[in-house]
């Protein structure tokens, strides 16, 4: 019975959020001890369960504040995977060793010990996958709306446990039993149908909220930028009086000589100022979807700053993309990034975007230049390909399966002369 | 016969393109010959709406009219679907992109630098020449799909197979550099298209003479470029 204990605490902690002292180890294990003892002594087994329940949930509130939800979770989740584990162990060494051999003392010690070493290997990796499932940056217990099903589920448990034994004619015949306990069964799933609706709905809001966020964050970089630009125009014209002032200066001493040398030397360089590019995102302007013209601007940014040669060419005002923006977005920042990374690979990086107002709707075309290492068009586009190493290729096919639910989207992929492009037909209506 | 058509405002710079091609014409001894050179947008599509033969057109974007480059390329577009058109432009900040795609524009030549412009519009000319006799003399068929507002035409040669796409109303085109996606059923393609294309499973329709190879055991086709589609046994006889 201690050892059923000690594996027991044992499971729980390889579960548990936050690593585990040995002090606390050890306090956990005289805890469930505690609860457990009576239970199995006077062998009341429901009632003892439960008591084992409440000592874990008991401490797992007590012994770490701050992850306290997650504790008492993780230590039902302990539970389970200490019976499931148990079980599967329990006929291990009856199957693999005959029975003469094993009623032996030292050969049943020895199984013993080996089985204790398995159940705390099995746990542990069990309980690294749990956790990272689980609690891990995106993991589902981390999910605010997690939590509020959990909560409603206990809570609807508790009511009908409550509801069940208050309930007059219990005793009844076994016709009104059924009919009670089905009533209250699918009252359940019929809640929690419910409750999983609207967390599901509560979900996409957030993630709506976060991409809003997002693009908020994106056109501050993006205002930025302009404001640097502005900055630069205004010294630029600053520079450019001082010079208007100077050149005349020459010419009224008719100083040709000099003035020669002063335009070779002044002037005309900054003609290359001019074609430095940092003033190629104005044509965003022309996009009035807000989350669209964040987008772009950040990723051509910083695809600028990576010292890509960025085109981009926008002539008319796009006031409608004609599908979901937040897809669009999705799908929009997948290509760029793709074309970012393929370019860079390149000796003269360089994206082309544009964006063009037809009658019939909006084309996409982003193109940019690539490296002909052979990788065949076609294979670009199945699931789990890539052509970086270490990663998964889901970016595009991701991309693919978005456009897919669109009837109105159509794409066109060509990869020709060293050059990819992504050319994206959004028509109104049906194409 | 080519004609060629040139709209600049600029008196002196339509001069000089005008002497530029002449001059080409002459000593490269090409089947071309002016036919038009104007400032006025609307008399240069007067004369475009009368012509028959295919056309070069050499265009500036800013014309000081109340029509720009673009729009008369657009309109020219639909009188001569097939002609050369070439924009002059100062505008370098405009990227060559939009205009090929918008009115298939077939080069760009900046006028910024004189030296430069001289050679690119011989260039041009020439490969328009180029292009002119290619297309008359190649009896290839086109397949010609409508993708959104724009049209597409594909070599036949070009074309491997239709695929159904994810989505029902939706079947892609595999050519041998690019795929393009457009609306339609691969049931309603069937019928248009010649006697070399053979559907082979519910959702491929397959172009058979770019077929490397086929395995009927495990029901593959291979083609040309290393792609590859499934076939079913039920339609496997077509092949």
């Amino acid at each position: 019975m201690l050892l059923s204990f000690f594996r027991l605490s044992l499971a729980i902690r390889n579960v548990w959020p936050q690593r585990m002292s040995l002090k606390a180890f050890i306090a956990l294990y005289l805890l469930l001890l505690l609860a457990g003892m009576p239970v199995t002594l006077l062998s009341c087994i429901p009632y003892g369960l439960f008591g084992i329940l409440v000592a874990a949930c008991i401490y797992g509130l007590v012994a770490y504040r701050d992850t306290a939800a997650q504790n008492v979770v993780m230590g039902m989740i302990g539970f389970v995977l200490a019976a499931v584990t148990d079980d599967l162990l329990k006929n291990l060494p009856n199957m693999l060793i005959p029975p003469a051999v094993l009623s032996r003392q030292y050969v049943s010690a020895g199984a013993g010990l080996i089985r204790i070493l398995l159940f705390y290997y099995m746990t542990l990796l069990c309980g690294r996958l749990l956790r990272k499932m689980l609690l891990s940056g995106k993991g589902i217990l981390r999910l605010q709306q997690t939590w509020y099903l959990i909560d409603a589920a206990l809570l609807l448990l508790i009511t009908i446990y409550l509801f069940d034994n208050l309930i007059p004619g219990q005793n009844g015949s076994i016709g009104k039993m059924i009919y009670n306990n089905a009533l209250h069964i699918s009252g359940y799933l019929l809640v929690m149908l419910f409750l999983l609706l609207a967390m599901r709905r509560s979900w996409q809001e957030q993630i709506q909220t976060e991409a809003k966020k997002k693009a908020l964050q994106d056109l501050q970089d993006y205002t930025h930028n302009l404001e640097v630009m502005y900055n630069g125009l205004r010294s630029f014209k600053h520079d450019y009086v001082n010079i208007l002032l100077s050149i005349s200066g020459y010419i009224e001493n008719s100083d040709m000589d000099e003035l020669k040398k002063y335009f070779d030397d002044k002037i005309f360089p900054t003609k290359k100022l001019l074609d430095q590019g940092d003033y190629k995102l104005n044509q965003l302007s022309n996009i009035s979807v807000l989350e669209i013209k964040s987008l772009l601007s950040a990723k051509m940014i910083y695809a600028h700053e990576s010292g890509i040669d960025v085109t981009i060419d926008i002539p008319d005002r796009v006031d409608s993309f004609l599908i979901d923006t937040v897809d669009l977005a999705r799908i929009l920042g997948i290509f760029l990034d793709n074309a970012i990374e393929a370019t860079l690979e390149t000796r003269q990086p360089q994206i082309g975007l544009n964006i063009i107002q037809n009658p019939a709707g909006v084309s996409i075309i982003i193109s940019n230049r690539c490296q002909d290492n052979g990788v065949a068009l076609h294979k670009l586009r199945q699931k789990g390909f890539s052509t970086k190493t270490g990663h998964q290729g889901i970016g595009l096919s991701n991309a693919q399966k978005i456009i897919g639910s669109y009837d109105n989207v159509l794409l066109e992929t060509t990869m020709q002369c060293g050059c990819f492009i992504q050319h994206m037909e959004l028509t109104a209506g049906k194409g | 016969m080519l004609n060629i058509f040139v709209c600049e405002d600029n008196d002196v710079q339509r001069q000089t393109i005008v002497k530029i091609i002449q001059n080409t014409v002459l000593i490269e001894e090409l089947d071309m010959q002016l036919v038009l050179d104007a400032g006025d947008p609307y008399v240069l599509l007067e004369k475009v709406k009368a012509s028959q033969n295919t056309g070069i057109y050499f265009l500036d974007i800013d014309l000081s009219s109340n029509m720009n480059g673009m729009k008369l390329a657009q309109q020219i577009r639909l009188y001569d679907p097939r002609g050369f058109i070439i924009f002059i432009t100062a505008h370098s900040e405009l990227s060559y992109m939009t205009f090929q795609y918008r009115v298939e524009a077939m080069d760009f030549v900046l006028k910024d630098n004189p030296a430069e412009a001289k050679v690119k519009i011989r260039e041009c000319l020439l490969n328009a020449m180029e292009r002119y006799t290619l297309q008359t003399n190649k009896t290839h068929k086109v397949y010609t799909l409508q993708a959104g507002g724009r049209k597409i035409c594909v070599d036949y040669d070009d074309i491997l197979f239709f695929e159904t796409s994810g989505n029902i109303h939706k079947v892609i085109l595999h050519a041998k550099d690019r795929q393009i996606e457009f609306s339609g059923t691969i049931k309603d393609l069937t019928g248009t298209l010649d006697g070399n294309f053979v559907r082979c499973h519910r959702s491929f329709l397959v172009n058979k003479s770019n077929i490397k190879e086929v395995d009927a055991k495990n029901r593959i086709i291979y083609f040309t470029n290393g792609e590859t589609c499934l076939m079913s046994t039920r339609m496997m006889k077509g092949l």
